[in-house]
């Protein structure tokens, strides 16, 4: 029974900050119908970004983020402006091919810059002391992280449902053109939407590394958790994808705690091609398989 | 006249590359780097299957690739079984494997098979890694020297590995333009433009699908067998690895999707790019293979869709546009756009 609870309880705080990067890859996707497979290195990107203001600078990890998000929103309208426009309502195979490829130049660059090592915060406590909750124990920085992701999934649905800008996101999502002829700038949309994607991947790469090393494969690990989140909530179901993160840390750590700590990921996957056999359209959708 | 000369050009290119270890591959390290561009002309052929005329993209065919490699070498440190035997018996293990993966998914939007290819071979990574006792984990599989023979696919020195892999390459390359000119290759093209309008026309759309993944699953087992073979050596990264399944994608994709010859130039293209600057770069920083991948992806992206193939008529060198079919650049992007109206 404890360790059901300590499971529950760590794959919940741990399912936040998966929330986080799958609400970011699924509002790309929902406003661009771009899969985004850079996704995964923009956490990256956070990771070492937060690294090196930690070591540069010895800025608290969580106050970095003051200088992590205006970064990071820059970054992603940027990428957007000059490269993904011009793959944008183009082809999948070119949508995939580029994202690919930036995942592969990030992921290159940062093993030239940060060496194939994993890398933590040097002296950094709230990632590995355990603080006593009755029968059960947490980490600081989970506990920190998973507030920090309700926060972002908070405000987030709170600019998608009550201004104007997320209703004009909302309308592009649902149909581009439609939105576009009612007087919605659409290429605006998608320079807005890419830089909220990249600076909520950001945040959560910021978050990991007070507990997760970065290395250059990390990233990777991330986006797959956030493919397995996004289509549990049915693809381009933003929020949705907060609740397909938390679903996806819960089955980590039962089948780390229950099966084999190794085996972790091989549960989260099953569920994924459980879901998309069964559900493709996501758990929370009414529609029927497309 | 122009078709005369492309009818010649497929048996001219085989000997020529026939010709090279005489003259530009002299050294036993450059001809395993040719081993290895023809093994990933091998793969993009097979790729180009359900990829290229399918326009279903795999992003896991390192899966396959895998399974090969692990079927053969098994079977022969286990059971001293010929690589022949095994690799045979991976091909029909992979079809089986990509029978089970296709059949739930090959009837979704074609993003789904994308996705679930990418994160089924990350699971056979992770399971590979996990059942040290059987895989060797990841300190690898060696397998064992025998004496070298035709018959247990083992030899000193690359330059009959390099003929093999050829010899490969050429049958695979007659298949897939006996593929492409079949009525099977017209209705895998056909579900490639229009899924809808192919299965109002009769076309059986999932069962084609399938055979076509299965049929491209197995050809890129074999490729697993004989770079087992070559490196005498096999580990979880380099079987089931996200870059092994870039590789085999990008090579077809580089050299020109749905064409028979694009992924055998953009296979080897690939390789001889990346391993020259590998050399180059050594000193400097590991890994340039990975950035060179990448570059290549978002230079496709940007400028050439249609890859390689799409060059010459680019730049206006074919005056009258021969006997061709759709490019497939123009055909994937009327099969999005409908996707997008399904939705």
């Amino acid at each position: 029974m404890t360790t059901f609870a300590q499971a529950a309880i760590t794959g919940l705080l741990l399912g936040g900050v998966y929330g986080l990067v799958a609400m970011g890859l699924s509002l790309v996707f929902g406003v661009m119908r771009v899969v985004n497979f850079a996704h995964g290195e923009f956490v990256l990107i956070g990771m070492y970004g937060t690294l090196a203001l930690y070591t540069g600078l010895h800025l608290n990890p969580f106050v970095a983020l003051l200088i992590i998000v205006p970064g990071a929103l820059l970054l992603g309208a940027a990428l957007q402006q000059v490269l993904i426009s011009r793959v944008t309502r183009t082809t999948d195979l070119r949508q995939l091919l580029l994202t690919l490829g930036l995942s592969l130049i990030i992921q290159s660059l940062a093993l030239i810059i940060f060496s194939p090592s994993q890398r933590s915060l040097p002296g950094f406590a709230w990632g590995s002391e355990l603080v006593r909750l009755g029968p059960i124990y947490v980490r600081p920085a989970h506990v920190v992280g998973f507030v920090i992701a309700v926060v972002v999934t908070g405000a987030l649905a709170l600019l998608l449902t009550r201004t104007d800008l997320g209703r004009a996101m909302r309308a592009t999502v649902d149909d581009a053109e439609m939105a576009e002829s009612s007087g919605v700038r659409t290429n605006r949309i998608y320079v807005v939407g890419m830089a909220i994607g990249v600076c909520i991947a950001c945040i959560a790469g910021a978050v990991l590394i007070t507990y997760y090393p970065a290395s250059p494969n990390a990233g990777q690990t991330f986006l797959v958790i956030a493919f397995v989140a996004v289509v549990l909530a049915g693809l381009g179901n933003v929020v949705g994808a907060f609740l397909g993160g938390l679903m996806a840390g819960l089955m980590q750590q039962f089948t780390a705690s229950f099966i084999s700590v190794e085996l972790q990921d091989v549960g989260l996957f099953a569920l994924f091609i459980a879901v998309l056999v069964l559900r493709p359209n996501g758990l929370f959708s009414r529609k029927q398989a497309a | 006249m122009i078709r005369t000369i492309g009818k010649l050009a497929g048996p001219l290119f085989f000997v020529f590359a026939a010709t090279v270890p005489l003259w530009l591959l002299q050294n036993d390290y450059l001809r395993g780097i040719g081993v290895r561009a023809l093994i990933v002309a091998v793969l993009a052929v097979s790729w180009n299957i359900i990829g290229g005329f399918g326009g279903r993209l795999s992003f896991g065919h390192a899966a396959f690739f895998g399974i090969g490699a692990y079927t053969s070498s098994l079977l022969l440190v286990d059971h001293g079984i010929s690589p022949w035997i095994g690799g045979v018996v991976g091909m029909l293990v992979a079809a089986v494997v990509a029978l089970l993966v296709g059949l739930p998914t090959l009837r979704l939007r074609g993003i789904f098979f994308t996705l679930v290819t990418f994160v089924f071979t990350l699971i056979l990574l992770t399971l590979a890694r996990y059942f040290s006792g059987l895989t060797g984990g990841d300190v690898g599989l060696s397998l064992p020297l025998t004496e070298p023979s035709l018959g247990m696919m083992q030899f000193r020195g690359q330059l009959a590995y390099y003929y093999l892999a050829l010899a490969v390459l050429a049958v695979y390359v007659v298949i897939a333009a006996v593929v492409s000119a079949s009525s099977f290759g017209y209705r895998l093209r056909a579900i490639r433009d229009d899924e809808e309008v192919a299965e109002a026309l009769g076309v059986p759309t999932t069962k084609v699908k399938l055979q076509g993944f299965m049929l491209s699953a197995g050809m890129a087992a074999f490729a697993g067998t004989l770079a087992a073979q070559q490196d005498l050596f096999i580990d979880p990264g380099s079987a089931f690895g996200v870059t092994r399944s870039v590789e085999i994608a990008l090579g077809a994709i580089f050299g020109g999707i749905g064409t028979v010859w694009g992924p055998v130039v953009g296979g080897i293209a690939l390789v001889a790019m990346s391993d020259g600057l590998n050399n180059v770069l050594q000193d400097v920083f590991a890994g340039a293979d990975t950035i060179v991948y990448g570059i290549a992806l978002v230079a496709v992206a940007l400028w050439l869709p249609g890859g390689l193939a799409s060059l010459p008529r680019r730049l206006g060198l074919l005056g009258r546009r021969r006997h061709a079919p759709t490019p497939p650049e123009a055909s994937m992007a009327s099969s999005t756009e409908k996707e997008h109206e399904l939705r």
